[in-house]
Formats: structure tokens, C-alpha cells, sequence
């Protein structure tokens, strides 16, 4: 079977033209992940035959068909209702991010160094002008140089997000590997991994729409995935790493810095500075805390794409709420987020765990689906699988049994519900376990938990429509709160999927 | 002028083959041409020795094409087009056919979407007789060869076998078929993150810099080995297949009015119809830039068009080690600069051919 395999990857090496050609799939599979509310289904999509397709961006075009480009440099076109794929373009270098206008459909793509507008001039469904939008930022042959996008908002601008370069001999292989290396005062300067060999690396950017490039914000590390709610605020997803104690999620507003130093090289406040003999205070005072800590390992290893649930329902009873999947468990996690002192901060939860690899783009279809991007790439991969792609989508009737949303009170945490809980268990503080932590802002690569303290909440209230309970617990700002809730039970007896919240708490409700 | 042409295609046509049907053609050869890349679609075919043979030119392409027929190699053909560049404004009526007795057969300028055809009697000497394009700048690059051989199937397999061997199929070895390759790549040894590799059938390849907008380098053979980039995370740089040639690679090699300041500039793309073009703005003026070569030779052709430049326009070549010829303008090998008069900038085709 291998054998077979091997030679089938063999002969479409040797015809690249077959792959121009129309490919149809077989149906597609339903496959249970082990971890999945109910009324959720995943099915597997079957892709086209010999073709590496580690996904990089995703958008449906006008006419309902789906668009991907992928690491490989491809994009592909996937007639949903014909099982049909067919390659609208190839050749282009790590193609990381997609946008497609809903109306016009013009088609743009990020590359390594480029945003380019992708035009099938003559109609005949491969496109065949590549024209250069923007490529204003810098680029090596460093590897980690990835260019990550493409959101618009409503007004035009395109956003992308630019990683930083990789800094360490024998990896980096641009000679500039060590520029813009940060470890600061009183850390050894193997601390600091991440650097900028290129400009405006570990920038978040803006591209109007008669294409000026303006850097927006600076901090990034490793900035995969890259989100736009309905009020065009833009949230960008980041990799624990050097200066980046775990994954995170932000809200990106202009001139924020986010966290690693490296990319200040091109902030001209800082310019001729040495970043190194600026003390590490200083930085952490400047650093705008993520809106959400996404745990290492218990929730996420290296989260993509964040998305808001507009589904109008479609996609069960988690509407306006976000959806991010990670590279490395291969899960979908759930966030809903609160303003607290005019910041955002909230609450993840896992959702779907785990797919059959790497989830990093996210797009839903007309029909509420969430359609799920995969690519496994080296990085070990929970699923397994090298690449692929999904779609998880709801049945319209069965509500789960689920936490709907966390919210900070001035006291303690409202859990709210998606069906009435059973009172007798939830009044019950022993059925809580509630967990605080801090991370460590520093130069060395993540962060364990500091002052990592267990408690239970001194009082739980249940509401008297029984949707909700209330938890006292001592509160603390700059901590993730972990929520528990233990043989917990609907009122219909139904049991709970995901059990377990995460809260990250900045500031407390004045 | 444009209808003269068109009647003399269809002259070749109605004579020709009405004599066909009155004597048996052997060898009935449909020659194409590629669009915009200075190649007959076919490069090689074969036939038996004095047998009777009737060569089309079907001119897919969107240039003016001619084809003449030689006995002899590179010394001739080079004659021959000198012998056609010297017809100067007489070249189009004479379809840039010069008197010179190495031509065996010839077949006129043939308009885009046109056909011209030839019969004549093959040599009966077995060996290579090279054809090619005469128009200004088309030689070097648009050529083929026929074939004499008693056994003319296997002298085209034999033919094909040598354009090919470079190319060993197995995982991560990109490959060009009918149509040209456009692959941005990090290529090993070349510093630029903006690197776009160029495979054209036949095994001419070569590297175009988008960010110096030069040609880097050229290779022939195989295309590309991108499997350090593709493997698990990637991040290896890929590498070229088949045989490195240095092409005189200049950063920001064109510029207008005055050659020894780095022109302002920006990339605007490339088109993939036919021959990539690539497309750039240099001080103001609106490039488009096609590259072609010859299979198996160390040689390129750039066609440039300039629109509206603000003054004559220079085109710098570093290095020594080949010969560079132009349809417009002159070369001065000393300083390695091509020199296009304003108004001769429209359109011109340099060829540069390592010695």
C-alpha cells in the first residue's frame, strides 16, 4: 500500500499538468473525534489525489465554491456541490492567507513577500496576471519569515501579520540572524531566539485600499492567525516562545505593542537604541497583556485563525462568539470575550478535540458550517495527518450541554449555560474547583505558572431560571482562572462535554 | 503592409499544397510557434534523405515569424542573421531573408494566427540541418533542427532523449511540461526573499529577481528541486537542476537617462500568458519584460518594452564572457552598457550568448 502510494506521489511529480486538470472526490467522510458536543458532526473532506495541500488560507467566493491557498504555493478552487477541485493558480511562495471580495470577487493572496491580486484575465479559470498589491516589508531567506493574513475591514484596509525571523546560527541562514535579538539585562544572550533580520518583522500591518503600507503594531513573535469581528477590531493569535510565556490571543489596536521587543528595531521611538540595554520593566510596562492566555499543552500548543460565529444561529447556540483552532493539539477551541476598564479579556474553552491534524484557517460557509484548514508541516501534529481539511457543522436542533460563557462580576464568575442545570448538583461549591495562575514576561522561551494557588469558591449561587450560577472566589488581577465543574448534569440528565474554562482575568471590575 | 503579408501567406498556402496532392509528401511537418517566448513549438524532427517534405509554420504566437532552412551550424546561422539585420528597411519586404547560400528552404514572415508552408527535396546527406527565425532578435533563440536519417523515428527519440536527461523524476523535483513554470522560491547562494524561478519547456530556466529586477542566473536542464522547502517544516533553501550559466546580472539593470543612478522603481507582477512577462515601473516608465533562451545552449533573450520613457534608455550588462547583440541601440562590451534611444525603446530584443 505504501509502495502504492509512493508511486502515485511519483507520477504526479512527473505530470504537474494532470493536477490543471479537474479532480473529482468521493463523498466525504464522517469521522468522530473524541471530544465533540452534541448535535456536532466533523466530516472529512477528500482532497485532490497526489496533491500536498498544507493549507494556508480559506474563503468562499461569491458563487459558494471554496477557495484555499497553501504552503505549497497553490490555490485551489473546490466546487462544493460537484466534489470538484480545480487549481486557479501555483508558483507563488507560502501562500498563508486569502481574501476574496463576496461581491466583486477579486482575489488576493499573501505571500512570503507579497499581497498579490490573483486575476484570471481570460476567463479561462487559472489565473494568469499575478499582480504585486503591496511588498513593503522586508524578507530573507530566513524560514521563519512567514507572512500570515489577510483580513479586511470594512473600509478596505487589508491586515496581515509579519513573523519574526528566526535568530540562531545554522537556522537562521541570513547573514542578519542576530539583529534585533533581545534578551535584555540580566539574561544570557541565548535567551532571546526570535530576532528581525528584515524589516518590520514582528509587525502587525495595514494596507489601504489604493495600497499604502503603514506598520500598525509591533510585538508579534510568531502571529498565525489573524481575525476581524463585525466592528473591525482585529485580534491576532500568538505562539509561546521567547518573550511569550504561552499562546495567547490579543486585540490589536494601532500603535499597541504586544509583547516581543524584537520587532521595536523599527519603531522610530527606538531607532539607533540598543534594545538590550533597555531594562526588562521598562518593556513590561510598555506591553499590552494578551486578551486571552490560551494554556500551553492543556489547551493549545500553537493556535491559528481566529473567527466570530455570524452564522445567525447555524452553528448552534454560540453565536458572536469566537473559534480558534491550534496547529498542534489539532482542536477547536471556543472564546467569548468581556470589556473590562475598556480592555478586552475573556474566556476559551475547548470546543471540538481533537481533528485529523493541524487546524490553522477557519472559515464558515452560507450554511453555518465551520469549514477547517489543516496542515500538520513537521511540527507533530496531534491528528497525525500531514494536511487536510474539514468541516464541522451543527444538526439545528440538538442544544449541548454546555458552559455558554464566563463573566467576571465584582465578586467572582457568572457561568452561564446552554440548558438549565441540575440545581442539587450546582449549588454545590465541592462540585467547583477553581485554579489561579500568573505568567512570567520574560526572555526565555514560555513560561511555567507562577504563584499558582487552588481554591474553591466560597459560595455558588444557582439563578432562578437555573441557566446560570454564580461562584464567589477571591479574585486577583493579571491570573488565568481555571474552572472546573465537576460530575456536573443537566436537567435533562444529559451530560457535559468540555468541563473546564479558562479565564484570563487583567483587571478587576472597578 | 500588414495585408501584404497575409497574401503571401496564403499564396504559400494555395500553390503548395495543391502540388501536394499531385506528388506524395514523405514527411508533412506542422512546425508551431510558443506564444511570446522565441520558439518553435517544434525543436526537432526528422527525416529521410531525399525524400519530399513540406514544412508548415503555423504562427500561434502574437510575433511575426519567418523560418529558413540552413546547411551548416553556428557560423552560419550567425551569418545569416546579420545578413538579415543588414536588409535594415528593406528587411520586411524581403521578409528578412538575405541571399546567402547556406539556405536550402525558406518560408516568408508569417502573420500571428497565419500559416506559411514549404516543400522542397531533403539533402541527401545524412546529418543536422538547423532552421530559425530571422526577424530582429528572434535567432538566437527560436531554432530547431531536422533530421536527415535513414531512420528518422529514432533519431527524434534519440534528439528528445538529450533535451531531457536532466530531468530525474522523484520527490520534490519540480519538472516543466508544454507549459512555462513560475515558482518564487528561496534559492541556495541567492540572498534575495523575492526570488522567482522561471522554467521554460525544453529545459531554459532562469531566476528573476523582483526586488533588483534582474535576471540572477540561468540554468539548463532540469528545473528545480524545492524539497528542502516542502519537507516537514521546510525552511531549506531549494535548489536549481542542470547547468548554471552567469547571464552579466546588474542590479536594477535597466535604467532611463542616465546609467549610473539607481533608478526609483517598482514591481507590478508578471503575466502568465504564453512567455512570463514581468512588469515593473523604472523612474516612471511602465516595463514589461520577457526572457527566453535555446535549449542546450548558454544563451538568453530578453525582449523589452518600454512605454514613455523620460529618455533614452540604458541597459547594464556586468561581466565578460559573451557576446551581446541588440535590435536597437549599441553595446559597448567596454563599459557594459546598452544604449536605446528614446524613441527605439518601444520594443527591442537583447541576446546574450556566453562564448
Amino acid at each position: 500500500m505504501r509502495i502504492f502510494q509512493a508511486l502515485m506521489k511519483n507520477l504526479f511529480s512527473l505530470f504537474p499538468v494532470v493536477l490543471a486538470t479537474t479532480l473529482t472526490a468521493p463523498l466525504s467522510a464522517q469521522e468522530r473525534p473524541n471530544r465533540i458536543p452534541a448535535g456536532y458532526t466533523a466530516h472529512k473532506i477528500e482532497t485532490p489525489e497526489g496533491v500536498s495541500l498544507g493549507v494556508g488560507g480559506m474563503e468562499f467566493g461569491p458563487d459558494g465554491s471554496l477557495f484555499l491557498c497553501t504552503r505549497e504555493g497553490e490555490v485551489w478552487k473546490y466546487i462544493i456541490k460537484k466534489k470538484q477541485w480545480s487549481l486557479f493558480a501555483d508558483g507563488l511562495h507560502e501562500s498563508l492567507g486569502l481574501w476574496i471580495d463576496p461581491k466583486s470577487s477579486e482575489t488576493f493572496v499573501i505571500q512570503r513577500g507579497e499581497i498579490t491580486q490573483l486575476i484570471d484575465t481570460n476567463g479561462d479559470g487559472r489565473a494568469d496576471l499575478y499582480e504585486s498589491f503591496n511588498a513593503s516589508w522586508g524578507v530573507t531567506d530566513n524560514y521563519h519569515e512567514y507572512a500570515f493574513g489577510l483580513v479586511r475591514d470594512s473600509k478596505g484596509n487589508f491586515y496581515g501579520t509579519l513573523n519574526t525571523s528566526l535568530s540562531w546560527p545554522g537556522w537562521a541562514r541570513s547573514k542578519k540572524w542576530d539583529v534585533a535579538r533581545v534578551w535584555t539585562t540580566g539574561y544570557k544572550d541565548t535567551e532571546g531566539k526570535m530576532g528581525r533580520a528584515a524589516k518590520y518583522r514582528g509587525w502587525c500591518f495595514k494596507v489601504s485600499p489604493n495600497g499604502e503600507f503603514e506598520p500598525f503594531a509591533a510585538g508579534l513573535r510568531s502571529p498565525a492567525g489573524i481575525g476581524i469581528n463585525r466592528d473591525d477590531e482585529l485580534f491576532f493569535t500568538d505562539n509561546q516562545g521567547d518573550w511569550e510565556a504561552t499562546s495567547s490571543l490579543h486585540h490589536i489596536v494601532k500603535g499597541r505593542f504586544h509583547g516581543h521587543p524584537s520587532s521595536l528595531w523599527d519603531h522610530p521611538d527606538y531607532k539607533g537604541k540598543d534594545l538590550n540595554a533597555i531594562p526588562l520593566k521598562d518593556y513590561e510596562k510598555l506591553w499590552k497583556r494578551p486578551a486571552v492566555w490560551i494554556p500551553h499543552g492543556e489547551l493549545a500548543t500553537s493556535p491559528g485563525e481566529p473567527i466570530f460565529n455570524y452564522t445567525g444561529g447555524k452553528f448552534g447556540p454560540f453565536e458572536n462568539q469566537m473559534f480558534i483552532g491550534d496547529q498542534g493539539r489539532s482542536n477547536i477551541m471556543r472564546v467569548s470575550l468581556q470589556k473590562v476598564g475598556g480592555d478586552y479579556q475573556g474566556v476559551i474553552f475547548d470546543f471540538v478535540n481533537r481533528l485529523q491534524t493541524g487546524c490553522i484557517r477557519h472559515v464558515f460557509a452560507d450554511d453555518g458550517s465551520l469549514w477547517v484548514g489543516q496542515t500538520g508541516r513537521g511540527w507533530g501534529s496531534a491528528g497525525g495527518k500531514e494536511y487536510g481539511l474539514q468541516r464541522v457543522s451543527w444538526d439545528g436542533e440538538t442544544t449541548p450541554f454546555s458552559m455558554h460563557d464566563v463573566k467576571l462580576t465584582k465578586t467572582g464568575f457568572r457561568v452561564t449555560f446552554t440548558k438549565q442545570v441540575e440545581p442539587s448538583l450546582a449549588k454545590e461549591a465541592k462540585n467547583y474547583m477553581v485554579e489561579r495562575w500568573g505568567y512570567a514576561y520574560h526572555p526565555r522561551y514560555g513560561s511555567g505558572k507562577t504563584n499558582h494557588k487552588k481554591d474553591a469558591p466560597t459560595k455558588a449561587t444557582v439563578a432562578n431560571d437555573g441557566r446560570s450560577v454564580h461562584l464567589e472566589v477571591p479574585l486577583e488581577e493579571e491570573r488565568v482562572y481555571k474552572i472546573i465543574l465537576n460530575g456536573y448534569k443537566a436537567n435533562d440528565g444529559t451530560d457535559m462535554v468540555n468541563n473546564t474554562a479558562w479565564y484570563t482575568l487583567n483587571k478587576l471590575i472597578q | 503592409m500588414k495585408q501584404l503579408f497575409l497574401i503571401t501567406s496564403f499564396y504559400f498556402l494555395g500553390v503548395f499544397s495543391a502540388q501536394a496532392e499531385e506528388q506524395k509528401i514523405e514527411h508533412d511537418v506542422v512546425i508551431g510557434t510558443l506564444h511570446g517566448q522565441l520558439r518553435y513549438a517544434t525543436e526537432v524532427f526528422a527525416v529521410r534523405p531525399g525524400s519530399r517534405v513540406s514544412v508548415t509554420l503555423n504562427n500561434t504566437d502574437e510575433m511575426i515569424h519567418n523560418l529558413l532552412l540552413v546547411k551548416g551550424g553556428n557560423e552560419e546561422l550567425a551569418r545569416i542573421a546579420e545578413g538579415a539585420l543588414k536588409l535594415g528597411a528593406a528587411g520586411m519586404k524581403k521578409s528578412f531573408i538575405p541571399q546567402d547560400e547556406a539556405i536550402i528552404a525558406s518560408i516568408d514572415l508569417v502573420q500571428p494566427g497565419m500559416k506559411g508552408v514549404i516543400v522542397f527535396i531533403a539533402p541527401k546527406e545524412t546529418g543536422d540541418y538547423p532552421y530559425v527565425c530571422t526577424f530582429p532578435g528572434h535567432y538566437l533563440t527560436m531554432r530547431g533542427v531536422m533530421k536527415v536519417s535513414e531512420n528518422p523515428a529514432q533519431a527524434v527519440v534519440e534528439a528528445k532523449r538529450i533535451v531531457a536527461e536532466n530531468t530525474t523524476p522523484r520527490n520534490g523535483i519540480l519538472e516543466v511540461g508544454d507549459e512555462p513554470r513560475v515558482v518564487r522560491v528561496h534559492i541556495q547562494g541567492v540572498d534575495s526573499g523575492r526570488s522567482i524561478a522561471v522554467g521554460l519547456p525544453g529545459g531554459v530556466n532562469y531566476l528573476f529577481d523582483a526586488e533588483k529586477l534582474m535576471v540572477r542566473f540561468a540554468w539548463t536542464g532540469g528545473f528545480l528541486n524545492v524539497a528542502p522547502d516542502r519537507k516537514g517544516r521546510g525552511g531549506g533553501t531549494c535548489r536549481i537542476l542542470g547547468d548554471k550559466f552567469e547571464v552579466g546580472a546588474t542590479e536594477f539593470p535597466l535604467r532611463i537617462g542616465n546609467p549610473d543612478k539607481d533608478p526609483k522603481v517598482r514591481f507590478g507582477g508578471y503575466s502568465r500568458l504564453g512567455n512570463p512577462a514581468f512588469l515593473y515601473e523604472v523612474d516612471g516608465a511602465q516595463v514589461s519584460q520577457t526572457v527566453t533562451g535555446r535549449p542546450g545552449a548558454k544563451a538568453l533573450t530578453h525582449g523589452f518594452r518600454v512605454k514613455n520613457p523620460s529618455g533614452d534608455v540604458y541597459l547594464l550588462l556586468k561581466g565578460d564572457g559573451f557576446t551581446v547583440s541588440s535590435t536597437a541601440g549599441k553595446w559597448s562590451a567596454e563599459t557594459g552598457i546598452l544604449k536605446v534611444p528614446q524613441k527605439e525603446a518601444e520594443e527591442f530584443f537583447v541576446s546574450l550568448e556566453r562564448q
